[in-house]
This record gives structure tokens, sequence and C-alpha cells, in this order.
């Protein structure tokens, strides 16, 4: 039996800002959010999406997700700019349930440069493409499953070996983008009994930095296995500062060590002195007693002068009205 | 004596809404100051980002019609790390997180929010992107919705006002009036006015705050024809000037308080008698060659303020609700 498919659609509008246009009416927060992280890593480099739209298919234990990412204008000749004249972009696919095996049977045929089973979803991003506040758009259109005209596997192909979830889930496999290549993938990407990920036609550098877990590269000398950076929500980019603290070498702690003692031997020494101070009273001019106990030294304030260090009251100017920021 | 001087590096974090042109900004200021202004310069720890920021912006400055400007980004969040050098030699690195401004609006998820709020968090300066397009005429309370002054205020309030700001340890904040050819037309007075009705709290006195109001363009013609007219960025480099005149400023209260605690332990141990003295020579050598040392900091961070401050005689400062002017 063949599979139900729901649209989602990612992308901006004419006045308002990326945003789920459509998702499956069953999709919560999480899968929201899974989806998302996919969608928005294919969007990486968006300046390299003229002419080479960039396909994806991703799978997790629950659902399948086929689309596109291309630039509008490739597909459709409306909705191609926004408000400030800016050629736009956007993913337009299908999501369909595993719920009783996790390969799928028929499917969107990988086609290149040709959008033709994904141009009926513009449709949803047609319906809200004038509308100015997202108060007036609470939520996404929400799609429901049907079953779509759509080719079926092909069995007698030789299908390449994948990266999926079990095998290397911090790696990505890497190959060269073409026609024929793409189409082996797309299919074993189908195929793959494991979650998996796929995007295929990337224009420019690998995405590392993204959840995929195989993808086809332009100008990729042969097949590459990489890191994969994670791209879990919340992770930032850590900061070198820590790299500061790190355990010093073994003489620094000798050092360190040698001198706490040379500290602690020359308190013992003003402690013995003092002692001394004390029983032989003043032998010496120069002893004065200390204006300041060591505690009040150490409680420094700051000075009334730290207020103005580095900025000065601005004094009235006359002309200042006149003057050109520019 | 040349010293080596590294500042702790510190997280910038740029709100605007979407459109604001905060994407060309970051393009113009890293060209200019890939180039460097007074022996200042910026370079991407990543060199694949620096042929990605130098790709776009070359694409910027060639390309003529409507594919030379950058595509709206998807991604709620991207991160940029630099390097801010004098003469090559790295003085402080920050990482700058351009968000693109859905958190502004009512569409934001809670994890936009979340992710943002933490940033913002641990930011240590804010540049708020308006664009000039909005500061054509007078602002109106439809104004505060377009720039989403509001929801920027909102966020000042909740996370950084937490970090209570005061003079000692103001909190510094860049006001970038973005495509500021759009709004060039109009008196400088008027729009500081403007501004300064938006953003209120970030002018009252003894508040803690060190703003600056800053126009950027990346070209005074581009109000007439920016799909054609010629890209010749005006004071894109100020805003990470003036966050990096704040953080040496911050230092180098840090070291005039080391110094004054250095000199008081020198002065306590020459005031003691000569036995004493005797004891306590090699304290008192380090001391004083710590002393020294703490001067020679002070020294090249007042020459790198005073280098700095120059370029920011032609923007308007306040400190705790005063206008005043960057002077060592």
């Amino acid at each position: 039996m063949s599979e139900e498919w729901a649209a989602i659609v990612y992308g901006r509008t004419y006045h308002l800002d990326f945003r789920f246009v459509t998702i499956p009416h069953d999709f919560d927060t999480k899968d929201n959010a899974w989806a998302l992280q996919h969608i928005l890593a294919t969007t990486q480099q968006a300046r390299n999406l003229s002419n080479s739209p960039r396909w994806s298919m991703f799978k997790n234990d629950r659902y399948c997700i086929v689309g596109v990412t291309c630039m509008v204008r490739d597909s459709i000749e409306t909705m191609a700019k926004d408000n400030r004249g800016r050629p736009l972009y956007a993913f337009v696919g299908y999501v369909t349930r595993l719920e009783r095996q996790p390969t799928i049977s028929s499917f969107p045929r990988y086609g290149g440069e040709c959008l033709d089973d994904f141009k009926i979803l513009y449709g949803d991003l047609e319906k809200v493409w004038w509308i100015k506040e997202y108060e007036r758009e609470r939520s996404p259109i929400l799609s429901q499953y049907r079953h779509l005209d759509l080719p079926s596997t092909n069995l007698n192909l030789q299908l390449p070996q994948l990266n999926n979830r079990s095998k290397h889930p911090d790696k990505t496999y890497l190959w060269s983008s073409d026609p024929q290549q793409n189409q082996l993938l797309w299919e074993a990407s189908a195929r793959c009994s494991q979650p998996t990920s796929t995007c295929l036609n990337i224009n420019g550098k690998p995405l590392t930095n993204s959840p995929f877990l195989n993808q086809t590269v332009a100008q990729l000398d042969g097949f590459q296995i990489r890191e994969r950076v994670k791209t879990s929500v919340g992770e930032t980019p850590t900061s070198n500062s820590s790299q500061e603290t790190t355990p010093s070498s073994l003489s620094q702690k000798i050092l360190l060590r040698a001198r706490e003692d040379l500290d602690l031997t020359l308190q013992q020494a003003a402690k013995v002195a003092i002692a001394s101070q004390e029983s032989f009273g003043n032998f010496s001019e120069k002893a004065k007693p200390k204006e300041a106990s060591t505690e009040e030294q150490t409680d420094f304030h700051p000075s009334e002068e730290a207020d103005s260090f580095g900025f000065k009251t601005k004094k009235p100017s006359s002309d200042s009205h006149r003057q050109d920021w520019f | 004596m040349v010293l080596e001087m590294k500042l702790e590096e510190i997280k910038i974090a740029m709100l605007g809404t979407t459109g604001a042109g905060k994407t060309s900004y970051l393009l113009g200021m890293y060209a200019v100051m890939q180039t460097g202004i007074q022996g200042f310069t910026l370079a991407a720890k990543d060199m694949d980002l620096d042929l990605e920021l130098t790709e776009r912006w070359e694409k910027l400055i060639s390309l003529q019609g409507e594919d030379r400007w950058p595509t709206p980004n998807a991604a709620a969040m991207e991160y940029y790390g630099f390097d801010f050098s004098y003469g090559f030699r790295p003085l402080m690195g920050f990482q700058w997180l351009d968000y693109r401004g859905l958190a502004l609006s009512d569409r934001s998820t809670e994890e936009d929010v979340t992710e943002l709020v933490q940033y913002l968090q641990e930011s240590e300066c804010l540049f708020l992107c308006i664009s000039g397009e909005h500061l054509r005429g007078e602002i109106t309370p439809n104004t505060v919705r377009e720039i989403k002054s509001d929801r920027m205020n909102q966020f000042i309030q909740q996370y950084i006002s937490s970090k209570k700001p005061d003079s000692q340890n103001p909190f510094p904040v860049a006001i970038i009036i973005t495509k500021y050819d759009l709004c060039h037309h109009r008196d400088k007075d008027e729009i500081i006015a403007d501004v300064k009705r938006l953003f209120q709290a970030l002018f009252t006195p003894n508040s803690g705050w060190l703003v600056m109001i800053c126009p950027v363009s990346l070209g005074k013609q581009l109000c007439e024809d920016p799909d054609r007219a010629r890209i010749v960025p005006v004071n894109v480099h100020l805003p990470v000037v003036f966050a990096v005149y704040s953080q040496l400023r911050a230092h180098g209260l840090r070291l005039k308080t080391r110094r004054e605690r250095q000199t008081s332990a020198v002065d306590s141990i020459k005031q003691q008698n000569f036995f004493l003295q005797l004891l306590k020579s090699r304290e008192l050598a380090e001391q004083t060659s710590q002393l020294e040392i703490s001067q020679t900091e002070i020294v090249t961070v007042e020459e790198n303020m005073k280098l700095l401050s120059q370029e920011l005689q032609q923007v308007s400062l306040y400190f705790n609700g005063s206008e005043v002017t960057a002077d060592v």
C-alpha cells in the first residue's frame, strides 16, 4: 500500500519573516523542532541556491520528510521577492508517517532542477503572501495526509551504503554531486530502515554544522567522511577563554609552590620581627607605626576619577545641530 | 617596552527586525575593518568565514540589480567569531550573535526566546539596529511596532538590567541607525530626539547605561537607487570601535584599582622599620615590579583608547543620561 503525504512549507512572505507556513496537522512542538533543524540546515549559504535546488530527505522513527530548498523564482514567477526587493527562497515538501515500516515505497523522484512535484505547494505560500501582521496568522496552515500519485521504488538499482543514526551519528558522508549519484542516494535514503538524513546537490561548502548524515556537494573530489558538528538546540560555540585557566605545567606548579613557601617564610619572619620589635621597643627612628591596617589597604574604594575615565561631559556647542553625521 | 595585552573575549548581541539591514551592515563593517582603522583591524577567527564574508561583500559592491543584496536569513541565529587586533596583535576576541529578529515578534517560539535570552545574559555589549526607513519622518506609535522597540526595551529590562549597570560598570548599548541615507534629509537633533523617545530608559540619569547613537550607511546615494548606486560605507566601523573602547575602559579601571592596591602595599613596606624592610626586600622588589607592569599596562590601555576616541568624535554618546565625548 502506498504512503499518504501531508504538505510542509517553510518560507518568508512579502512582509513577514521565515516561519512554518504549513505543517501536518499531527505535528507537535518536538516534531516542528526536529523538522526545523533540518530545514534550516538546508538554507545555509542561501546565496548558492540559485539554479541549484537542494533536495533533502530525513526520517526519524515516526516521520519521513522529503522536500526541496530553492529560490522561489526557480519554480514560479510570482512571490520571488520580499518587500525589500530581496530574492526569496523556501523549503517545500511532504511528510509521511512511518507507523508500520521505516522504509517508503512511493515518493517524489529526485528531479535535479525539475521541481514540478512541489510546485503545487506554493499555493499555501500564496494564501498568506500579503499578510502584514503576525497576529493575523496565529498558527500555520494544518495539512492533511492524503494519497499522491507518486512513482514506486526501483528495486533493481545497486544502491550506495548510506550513513545513518545507528552507524556514525557524529560523521557525515560526502559524495560528489552528479545527477546519477543523487538519484541513487535518494533511492537509498527512501529504502533505509534506520533514521537517517540526506541533503543532495549542495552548491558550495558541505553543511558540516548540520544534522545531515549524507550529503552530495559540487566540486568535491571523491567520497569523503567528515566529522559532523552537532546542532542540538541551545548549543552555542564554546569560548576560548577557558583555555587561559588550563592546568599549569609541572615546573609552573613547583614554582607556584616555592613562591607560596617563600611567602609563608617571610610572613613567619615578619611575625618574629614584630614580636622582637615589641620586646625591644623602638630602637630605631625609622620604626614608625603603620598608618593603616592590612585589611584597610585591601578594602580599596575606587576614586571619583574613575567615573570620568574615558568620557568627559560634552560642552554645549552652538553649531552642533548643523553637524552632519555623514 | 612592547606590552602584549589581550583582553577577555566578549559577546556582542545584535538585535533588529527583519530587513533592518543587519547582514549588509555586518558585511560592510567587516570589509572596512579588514583594511583597518588607525592600525586596528578585524579578522574572522575562522578562515572559511573570512572568505565567505569577503566573497559576499565583493558581490555586493560589484553587482548591480536586486541580486546585489544578501538573501534574508532563515536561521534564527548566526554566530561569528572575530579577533580585534592592533598592529595585527590580537587585542580582544569577540563573538557576535546576529539574531534575525523573530524573537522580537509574536510568532517567536519558546526555543527562539530561550536561546536569545541565554545569549543576552552572557553578553557584554548590545547592538540595536533600527532602520533609517522608519525615521524618515517624526516617529508615531506605528514606528514602535515597525522597529519593535517595545520588545527590545522589554529584553533589556528583563535580561540586561539584571546585570545592574552603574557608573563603575556601565553596560554599553550601540543604537545603530542602519540605512541612514534614507533619513539623512532630517535634522540630526530631531533624529536623536526620536531615538531617545523610543529608548527612554537608556537615557535616564545615573542609570549606568553607556549609549551610542550611530548612523551607518553603505552609501549616501543608495536612497535614490539601492540597486545601482555606488557602495561607499559610512561609519560602519564605529559600533565595533565603541564596543572595544568600552571594554578597554573597563579594563583600564580594573588596572587602576590594582595599581592603587599595589601602591598601598609598596608604601606600607617602605614605611616599616629598616629591619622589617630588609626582611621584606624580596617582597618589595616583587611588588614594585608588579606596580611598574600595571603602570605600563595602564599607559598602553590609555594609548589605545586615545586612538579609538578620535573615531568616536563623530557619534553621539551618552553616559548615565548625560551627553559625553570619548576623551582620555
